[in-house]
């Protein structure tokens, strides 16, 4: 008896799982090239800030070059917003808060935490922290225009929260 | 006629004084039915003379109180035996077919599985085009966005590796279509990862164990050499104006390859 009962379950539970699966249908080549010509000089400076983000072997040096990639974001979204691209504004600006929350932000705080507070490279962390907060503030002008798009909204929300950990 | 039928008939006579003319016939030729007429005239006016009894007096109301009490005046009989409960017989009928039941229960949950995955048409309604995003520029900036945060050479080369693998698949997947340039600005780009990054990063290994050092890059190599494979396979089947990036990238493969198992 148990045993179907344990049969039961998972097949209910399976089919939910499944039912629940709708997954974005993967881009045709030619949409592929579409939005490589869109995104081709933007991803040349990021191919490059990453390679010199691997090169880069201090905390100030880090934060340096990964603002670096935050920046061309940020004026790619200021680029898209001028054309009235809603959705690659959309894109970007997800991109742009990733890097910042995920990348930028937690590389200054650990360097600020580990550096002499009055060395060289504290100067250098803090005057990061100051470009990227103007960053932020940048492309949040750039998209107030489209603040009521549901997925610019949702990014802009966090951002104000990203802005909040570089003050 | 004989004189006990006459006798019996006077007796059922509603007035036993007033015969029938045939009673009444007979009477008058027979002494002994003429004595037993006249005994029964005699009992007749005495029991018409006797008084009659008043009746109790609450034996009415009680008669009627009787009959308007709430309980039917005819009362069931007892019950017979009771029988077991629908819930006791549902058990005992699922312990003895549990396989039955369960089956059947399977079947009944694949079919309603199967009505709800089965697609139908929706009705018409204005929907919101997914977002459109392209996945190289998203690898690339998780790719980055996590080379902030690498602390060790072993984490960035991984992580270069990855970009670098993005990049050739990127390339070869858009290699029928896309155009000389924009092919040679793709193979550019593996050029500087593979170059300027991964074979950089290999004098930076010297803290890293020597058995460590050696599975991680050739295990990066490795990878380097299915790149080469895959673009040299590929630049014999892509229009020639394809070719010179391809070839490009697998030299730069090749090349990466080869510093990746030197170790320097």
């Amino acid at each position: 008896m148990a045993r179907w009962v344990y049969l039961l379950t998972a097949f209910t539970v399976l089919a939910a799982w499944a039912g629940a699966q709708n997954p974005a249908p993967p881009l045709s080549a030619e949409d592929k090239l579409r939005l490589l010509r869109a995104n081709g000089t933007l991803l040349d400076n990021l191919v490059r800030d990453g390679v010199a983000l691997s090169a880069a072997d201090t905390p100030d040096r880090r934060a340096e070059e990964c603002r670096r990639s935050a920046l061309n974001l940020a004026n790619a979204i200021g680029a898209a917003a001028a054309a009235e691209d809603a959705e690659r504004v959309a894109e970007l600006t997800g991109l742009f808060r990733d890097i910042v929350r995920d990348g930028l932000v937690p590389t200054i705080n650990d360097g600020l935490a580990t550096v002499p507070p009055q060395s060289p490279a504290a100067r250098k962390l803090r005057e990061v922290q100051g470009h990227a907060a103007d960053d932020v503030t940048k492309v949040k002008a750039a998209t107030g225009k489209w603040a009521e798009n549901p997925r610019i909204k949702d990014a802009l929300k966090q951002l104000d929260q990203v802005a909040e950990g570089l003050k | 006629m004989n004189c006990q039928a006459v006798q019996n008939q006077i007796l059922n006579l509603p007035d036993p004084r007033e015969l029938t003319p045939a009673l009444r016939e007979h009477v008058l030729t027979c002494s002994a039915c003429q004595a037993w007429a006249r005994g029964a005239a005699r009992l007749e006016s005495l029991l018409e003379r006797l008084p009659i009894p008043p009746a109790p007096g609450a034996k009415k109301e009680a008669l009627l109180g009787e009959l308007m009490q709430a309980d039917p005046v005819i009362r069931p009989m007892a019950a017979p035996a009771t029988r077991p409960g629908f819930g006791l017989v549902a058990v005992r009928f699922l312990r003895r077919n549990a396989s039955v039941v369960g089956g059947l229960a399977a079947a009944v949950l694949v079919a309603v599985g199967v009505y709800w995955l089965w697609p139908r048409p929706q009705p018409e309604t204005v929907k919101t085009p997914p977002p459109e995003r392209h996945p190289l520029l998203q690898k690339i900036v998780a790719g980055n966005t996590a080379m902030a945060r690498a602390n060790t050479t072993t984490r960035r080369l991984e992580i270069l590796g990855g970009m670098a693998d993005d990049i050739a698949t990127d390339t070869r997947g858009m290699a029928r279509i896309a155009n000389g340039a924009e092919l040679r600005q793709m193979a550019g780009w593996y050029d500087d990862v593979v170059k300027d990054g991964m074979v950089k990063q290999i004098d930076r290994l010297n803290d890293v164990p020597e058995a460590d050092k050696k599975k991680l890059l050739n295990g990066l190599a490795d990878k380097l050499a299915a790149d080469a494979a895959a673009a040299d396979r590929l630049s014999g089947e892509v229009p020639q104006d394809a070719q010179p990036a391809l070839q490009r990238m697998a030299a730069t493969a090749r090349a990466g390859e080869h510093a990746l198992r030197r170790g320097k």
